[in-house]
């Protein structure tokens, strides 16, 4: 595990990663200190000043209710944040266990794994999301379920290509000549081979995920107002977008920069990979 | 080659038969008794139980989920995907009628973003690291990270409200294209960009290139002959995710601007717990996805001899 040594320091010279972790970490800061930083209370409504346009009062105007936009952007983080970390942890842990076994296994386990890979990719990105969560209802778990229900594939695929190379490795032959149990070449040697482009996969897939929950509430099925989040808040702004569009304005920059820095990390990672590791992982 | 073909096809049958399976089972993912949603997506309020009992009578739902579903997979393999539950059209037939709006839009998009993306790769790897280089690689990583939903609000914003050059929503002519093509395109484009010019900055570097060079070929003659080629083939199989992003964006783009297409009935009949068209849809998609992968697949094994007799999964 070497490896991760030099990732780090050629890591820090990508200034476009580092400036994505700066972000990263600024925008957790946001999430977490959020009733610290939020002038204002993002649900209170004051039907007497809707639709200001940004003041020093309001940095970012008032919504169609009267609300804060700066505070709901703010409290939003913690929303977007919230469902990427927690879709990205159940699919990356999940799928990449997947991966191990079925890689390692072979056979029929294989097989069935890898057919249900393909079925569920056979839906293209939002669709099916956009179905389960539509039909479940609206609210934060749902939306959960709905995109970790469609997004653990691609680990699974990535994982079990690498562990199919691997595996013909000599390390695990030789370890297979001492007697080694199989689970214990799974944990010691196949896993903590795989983390990186894991650990790659998963930072890029926040931003996916992130977009993804974005674009559900956009189309009102995700999470829905009084709940502070960027996307339903763009729907809400679009019957004002001539008028003020101030309220689809930052919400959108919101999402963008998020976005911007998970990517922008995950780039920088993946770049510290060597190449073959990362072209598997660019397909994925 | 055609071993190749062969075992794509049926492999393709099997995901394809998990698709219905998966499609199938959109109606039973929404709370309650769909006998009871879909009584109440009919007639409102008010009901009596009757209304809700000859609501199951009629669309078969006494009978158990597994029966209901070879009864509606037979009917599927017919070609008769069913009528809608709050319109009764036949739901192919709506299908088929949004399928030319949606052909469109994503032609439309694709078409953008290889006239954007492919030379702007192209040239961004052949200048590596210049401004040029950099400025793409910039505007592309920012492309990736603006949803495209928001970009085409901010496009509706700038050249249909401020600037009032084009209309923000309908559809019939060209100018009602130009803004969702706008939208859908240029988000493909800068993943498509990224694609081609990381493709072929690893074809430059190859052997056959040097190769090339050293036996005196002009620089021109290398890039069209041996370098554009090669480095266009990975491009292609990432045509297979970018198709999916298509597909999925026209979701997206078709609801921002009312764009009559087969997004849009999904998105429309999932609000309106129309099971039998969310069905119908989300199978039709599916597996329009699946066979034009195929076809890239096939595409791909045609241009690279390689894959034929080194495919392993």
């Amino acid at each position: 595990m070497s490896e991760k040594k030099l990732n780090i320091r050629e890591f820090r010279k990508n200034r476009l990663a580092v400036l994505g972790v700066l972000l990263i970490i600024l925008l957790s800061s946001l999430a977490l200190f959020a009733p610290f930083i939020s002038p204002h209370d993002p649900l209170e409504q004051k039907l007497g000043k809707r639709l200001e346009a940004p003041s020093s009062e309001y940095p970012f105007g008032t919504d169609d209710l009267g609300r804060c936009i700066f505070s709901r952007v703010v409290y939003g983080t913690r929303v977007s944040l919230g469902i990427g970390v927690l879709v990205v942890a159940a699919t990356s842990i999940a799928g990449t266990l997947l991966g191990v076994l079925s890689g390692y296994r072979g056979g029929l386990f294989d097989e069935i794994v890898m057919r249900g890979v393909d079925i569920v990719l056979a839906f293209p990105n939002i669709i099916l999301a956009l179905v389960i969560a539509g039909l479940l209802g609206s609210g934060f778990t749902n939306v959960v379920l709905a995109l970790s229900l469609t997004q653990w594939p691609v680990y699974t695929r990535l994982v079990r290509g690498q562990v199919l190379s691997l595996k013909k490795r000599a390390f695990v032959e030789a370890a297979r000549a001492l007697r080694a149990s199989n689970f214990y070449i799974m944990r010691r040697h196949i896993l903590p081979n795989c983390m990186e482009s894991v650990v790659v996969l998963g930072t890029l897939e926040i931003a996916h995920v992130i977009i993804f929950a974005a674009a559900l509430s956009f189309l009102g099925l995700g999470i829905q107002p009084p709940t502070p989040e960027w996307g339903s808040m763009l729907k809400a702004g679009i019957p004002y977008l001539r008028s003020a569009p101030h309220l689809t304005f930052f919400p959108g920059l919101m999402i963008m920069l998020t976005v911007m820095a998970f990517n922008f990390a995950g780039d920088g990672l993946r770049d510290c990979l060597d190449t073959e590791t990362n072209r598997e992982v660019m397909a994925g | 080659m055609w071993n190749y073909i062969a075992k794509r096809l049926l492999l393709i049958s099997v995901v394809i038969f998990g698709v219905t399976l998966v499609s199938f089972s959109a109606m039973y993912l929404a709370p309650g008794d769909p006998a009871e949603v879909i009584a109440f997506a009919r007639y409102g309020q008010d009901l009596s139980a009757e209304q809700i009992e000859a609501v199951r009578e009629a669309e078969g739902l006494e009978a158990p989920a597994y029966i209901q579903y070879l009864n509606w997979l037979e009917h599927v393999l017919h070609l008769d995907f069913g009528k809608s539950l709050i319109s009764s059209d036949d739901i192919l037939e709506e299908i088929l009628l949004r399928l030319p709006a949606t052909a469109e839009l994503a032609l439309a998009s694709l078409f953008l973003s290889l006239m954007i993306a492919i030379p702007a790769g192209v040239l961004s790897a052949l200048k590596q690291n210049t401004l040029l280089d950099n400025a793409c690689v910039f505007t592309s990583l920012l492309g990736v990270s603006i949803p495209n939903f928001w970009f085409g609000l901010l496009l509706i914003w700038l050249f249909a409200l401020t600037l009032r050059i084009l209309p923000s929503f309908g559809y019939g002519s060209l100018e009602n294209l130009v803004l969702p093509a706008l939208t859908l395109g240029t988000s493909m484009a800068a993943v498509t960009m990224r694609l081609t010019r990381s493709s072929m900055l690893d074809v430059l570097k190859q052997e056959y290139i040097v190769a090339a060079r050293a036996k005196g070929l002009d620089e021109r003659t290398i890039l069209i002959r041996h370098a554009l080629k090669n480095a266009l083939l990975p491009v292609l199989t990432f045509a297979g995710m970018q198709l999916g992003y298509l597909l999925g964006g026209t979701v997206i783009v078709e609801t921002i601007f009312a764009w009559p297409g087969i997004g849009k009935l999904l998105v429309d009949s999932i609000f309106a717990r129309d099971f039998a068209m969310v069905q119908g849809c989300v199978l039709f998609i599916a597996v329009l996805f699946s066979l034009s992968n195929l076809a890239v697949d096939i595409l791909y094994a045609v241009l690279d001899p390689r894959i034929r007799y080194d495919k392993h999964d």
